[in-house]
């Protein structure tokens, strides 16, 4: 102990000497002193002097809840989300929390999500239909949900624009919703093939947009964003064995997912990978762990995340 | 022999085994009480080494002691472990004990907070929320969630715990005031921030981190000279803290009224930091504010000299590139 102490007296005293301070920050420290600073420089820019930043939510079912955590990390460092796009569960948690849900309700929502209000179908008599008659559910219990949550209200109405992706399964095409009633733009995006009837629109009949395009960064763009921030619910296939047809159903989507959104990640500027693989797609025990992996992951990503979008408005920051 | 005599003999007799069974039992209980103690008492005066060689050879011994004494020298084992920082074992012990008790309340707090404290965080909720199952209003698992929260980001969860835990304790406690004014600063929720700072302050007057925390909250709200008082009160509290003194010096090179005096204090600070590349940039940037931009891309450059890669770095590039 006492040569322990005369080792570090003296050490100190020969650094002292030598006019140099040994409890100096380290680089990462002084990135962080900068970064913060900065930071709160330029949340407070106006819109027009700074990048304008695009969030887009991946498809992912349930484990898209994960979109939940993510959004409430961002809003709440102050990071100016000015356009927004989705699909499937990323347009339903864009859609409620654009609409001006407050998040803790979105959390209890998904907390809390119930099968009546996806579908009246989901009882003895809709699963024999769908087993024997090949009657598949319909979701417009889902649509009549959104518009109790939201009050009817139109893409136009949204505080930041905001676009989610459906799929014509005639054609194959990708149908994008920007305008007309979120409802309805929301139900078709996320109405799963082979599970919910397609939705019937304008000679169109819309499935699940998962399958087309699981993350539609290229949305965001095309809006007008000079930042894309894509978020990505991530799924984990490795050794697992879907449980059920609906498993087997929503694994063919994350896989068509995966594929689809190498292409979408590489389009984004940055992106947040929640790390929900564990998680079921359909697994509704388990949507709040799903929403603190998303927190976490972002959290994670966050001083990363500012020091890009600083470097982007830098001539804004220091003028 | 009368028949009374022989009847307390057979009496006695019959009963002898019992009573030295009892008596074996006895004693067994007080020698398991004296090593329990025995293992506490080591503890207590940092022997932490013996009171693990007397838990594991109590454990060893006592199989089939009652539930209460083997919770009692698994906290006892656990604690030592963690006091040797030995978390490896200490995780163990603890987890080992849950297998026997897993609906104790000590031994799930125990393991929650050595969990915390290997930065285990996710693991620590998860425990956390057992001892919340068992015992719903835990003010330690309710501070800890807390906590937790607050350092995985999930900011809501950590306001909504330390919120819990405010509302059932009464008792003054400036650390909890500090986390729950930081879990608001972090989330834009600066007026709470600013009482509960506020609140943590009147405890401890000399604390700078509270003030320099005061601080980045004013400055948030946009008060601009109460901010400054507060950090020139952090700075001279911690002696002119590196952290401190570096943010202070960054927010005045950014006012054009103060950019001057900074150049003067930074070349001061670069003499004893010479290493340091927020110093240059600080540097440059009072020059900027005042209007010398030559004079301070010629700054700059300097940062780009610098073989290591970081964010101070990559603005300055920017910046030189943007102009």
């Amino acid at each position: 102990m006492f040569y322990r102490l005369t080792k570090f007296l003296l050490f100190t005293f020969l650094f002292c000497l030598l006019g140099q301070n040994i409890f100096a920050l380290s680089d990462v420290e002084e990135d962080a002193i900068l970064r913060d600073f900065a930071w709160q420089e330029f949340i407070q820019l106006p819109k027009e002097k700074r990048p304008t930043v695009g969030v887009t939510l991946s498809a992912g079912a349930l484990r898209g809840a994960s979109h939940i955590g993510v959004i409430e990390v961002l809003s709440e460092a102050g990071l100016p989300i000015d356009y927004m796009s989705g699909t499937s569960m990323g347009c339903i948690v864009g859609a409620l929390y654009n609409a001006g849900l407050p998040l803790e309700h979105l959390q209890d929502l998904v907390n809390n999500i119930n099968t009546s209000y996806i579908s009246k179908d989901f009882n003895i008599g809709g699963i024999l239909k769908y087993l024997f008659a090949e009657k598949l559910f319909s979701s417009e219990e889902f649509q009549e949900f959104i518009d109790k949550e939201v009050g009817s209200k139109n893409y136009e109405d949204l505080p930041i624009p905001f676009a989610c992706v459906s799929a014509d399964i005639k054609t194959g095409e990708k149908v994008v919703f920007d305008s007309g009633p979120l409802s309805l733009g929301v139900r078709a995006s996320m109405n799963l093939p082979g599970v919910f009837e397609p939705v019937e629109y304008r000679q169109r009949l819309l499935v699940d947009g998962g399958i087309v395009d699981y993350m539609p960064v290229d949305l965001v763009k095309k809006m007008g964003a000079d930042f894309t921030i894509a978020v990505y619910a991530l799924p984990n296939f490795a050794g697992s064995k879907p449980n059920n047809i609906m498993g087997y159903v929503l694994r063919i989507g994350d896989l068509r997912g995966a594929v689809l959104t190498e292409d979408s990640e590489h389009q984004a500027d940055f992106v947040i990978l929640s790390r929900v693989g564990e998680i079921g797609s359909s697994d509704r025990s388990k949507t709040s762990l799903a929403i603190e992996i998303g927190a976490a992951s972002a959290y994670q990503e966050l001083p990363k995340l500012k020091e890009k979008l600083i470097i982007n408005g830098v001539n804004y920051v220091f003028k | 022999m009368s028949l009374n005599k022989i009847l307390s003999l057979i009496l006695i007799l019959l009963f002898l085994p019992l009573q030295s069974k009892a008596f074996l039992g006895l004693t067994s209980r007080f020698d398991q009480k004296h090593k329990i103690t025995a293992a506490r008492e080591a503890y207590t005066n940092g022997n932490y080494q013996e009171a693990i060689e007397i838990g594991r050879k109590f454990l060893s011994e006592n199989q089939e002691a009652p539930k209460r004494r083997i919770r009692r020298i698994y906290l006892v084992l656990g604690d030592a472990y963690a006091a040797l920082n030995d978390y490896d074992h200490a995780l163990l012990t603890y987890n080992e004990a849950l297998e026997v008790l897993p609906k104790d309340v000590g031994l799930n707090l125990a393991l929650a907070n050595l969990y915390y404290k290997t930065e285990l965080y996710d693991k620590s909720i998860e425990f956390y929320n057992k001892v919340l199952q068992l015992d719903d209003d835990n003010s330690k698992a309710l501070l800890g969630l807390g906590r937790a929260y607050l350092k995985i980001g999930f900011l809501s969860k950590s306001r909504q715990y330390f919120k819990n835990y405010l509302d059932q304790k009464k008792e003054k406690d400036n650390s909890v005031y500090f986390d729950y004014a930081m879990a608001n600063f972090l989330s834009n929720n600066q007026n709470i921030a600013l009482e509960y700072a506020q609140k943590a302050q009147k405890i401890d007057e000399n604390n700078p981190d509270i003030y320099f925390l005061t601080a980045k909250i004013y400055r948030n709200l946009k008060e601009n000279e109460k901010a400054d008082n507060n950090i020139n009160q952090a700075l001279k509290l911690s002696n002119n803290r590196d952290d401190i003194l570096l943010t202070s010096l960054l927010w005045r090179a950014y006012k054009q009224e103060t950019a001057k005096d900074v150049f003067k204090e930074i070349k001061n600070y670069q003499k004893q930091n010479p290493d340091s590349q927020l110093a240059v940039f600080i540097e440059g940037m009072s020059l900027l504010t005042q209007g010398k931009k030559q004079k301070a891309l010629t700054i700059f450059r300097k940062i780009q000299d610098v073989n290591e890669d970081s964010f101070i770095k990559e603005i300055t590039k920017q910046i030189l590139k943007n102009n």
